[in-house]
């Protein structure tokens, strides 16, 4: 997958990006199949709001202010609170940076979240197995999955992932 | 994953454009306001008004008070007009009709108004009572306005910038 294409090794947000996109090619290779219900029901709320406000856009140019007040109170409560919604998944603890959730053949769920600090090159990493059954967190530098070209080494971050959740899985 | 990456942008730049827009509603629904911010575009209230200040507006109060200022629209004529409130009174039904006359201006606005109507109707013709300003920093609406050259100039400054910035 990752193939041809190179990753500007000077930028951290392309780097991660790159790791992000590649993190199910990853886990499908350790026979996790990735779930999009999360990222799904987060799609729907995110276009529902999107089309209140588009909704009032059009009334409000075919209806005066007055005509149409009671609505206009009712769309806009509607909107805030869906987008209130949304920003708690994208904000709160348990949503945070969370990239990938997945299940094995016998239906055990793992989620993954990950961010890079502004100034460090690393992938910061933390596996959930289960609903927060066990849990750990670790830092793969970008310099072992990067080659000096900027080619994603696919590899390397499968071998990784593999070995945390072995470790997980025996504690 | 693609198509959900794709969306996931789509509603970024959704929510720049539709927050936008819900916001100045919401101010419009708490103000009961159509237009609550407006620029003044003419000089007729000079020296308490001058052309490019911003005006906030509220329209929630029952009467209006003399020497008020006050903006309305006349059925028709698309430009709102910022005045002061000259004189008042109240007809039988005891709804509040107002004269208005802009500072700068010789007369009263007998002239502006529709044909055959005499007073404003303070609860249908106004658009509000002005309760604060900023000065002159709505003059870069009535540059892209007025413009050509600022209008251009300003759209080719945000395309290179957009060249330029990354992500």
């Amino acid at each position: 997958m990752a193939g041809l294409k190179k990753s500007n090794l000077n930028s951290i947000v392309e780097l991660r990006t790159t790791t992000d996109d590649n993190l199910p090619n990853s886990l499908s290779e350790l026979e996790y199949a990735q779930s999009f219900a999360f990222t799904d029901s987060q799609l729907a709320i995110g276009l529902i709001t999107v089309s209140l406000a588009g909704i009032l856009f059009l009334l409000d140019k075919k209806y005066e202010f007055d005509e149409i007040y009671t609505l206009t109170v009712v769309l806009a409560v509607l909107y805030f609170t869906l987008s209130s919604v949304l920003y708690y998944f994208k904000s709160a603890k348990n949503y945070k940076d969370v990239k990938y959730i997945g299940y094995d053949d016998k239906g055990n769920k793992i989620t993954i979240k990950s961010y890079s600090p502004k100034f460090e090159p690393l992938y910061k990493v933390t596996v959930i197995l289960g609903d927060n059954v066990r849990e750990t967190e670790f830092d793969i530098n970008y310099m072992e999955l990067f080659d000096a070209f900027g080619h994603f080494r696919q590899d390397e971050l499968t071998a990784r992932i593999k070995k945390e959740i072995a470790q997980l899985q025996k504690k | 994953m693609k198509i959900r990456q794709q969306l996931f942008q789509f509603l970024n730049l959704a929510f720049v454009l539709s927050s936008a827009f819900m916001a100045w509603k919401s101010l419009a629904v708490i103000t009961n306001s159509k237009s609550p911010i407006v620029v003044v575009l003419s000089g007729s209230m000079e020296p308490a008004f001058q052309r490019g200040d911003i005006l906030f507006l509220w329209n929630r109060d029952k009467m209006t008070n003399v020497g008020d200022v006050v903006v309305y629209e006349i059925a028709g004529k698309s430009i709102p007009i910022v005045h002061r409130v000259l004189r008042e009174h109240h007809n039988a039904q005891g709804k509040q009709l107002l004269l208005t006359k802009g500072d700068n201006n010789a007369v009263d606005d007998l002239g502006l108004y529709a044909k055959r109507m005499q007073y404003l109707d303070q609860k249908k013709d106004t658009i509000g009572t002005v309760k604060g300003y900023l000065p002159k920093v709505g003059y870069v609406t009535i540059l892209l306005t007025e413009n050509v050259y600022f209008r251009f100039g300003l759209l080719g400054l945000m395309g290179l910038s957009s060249l330029f910035s990354k992500e």
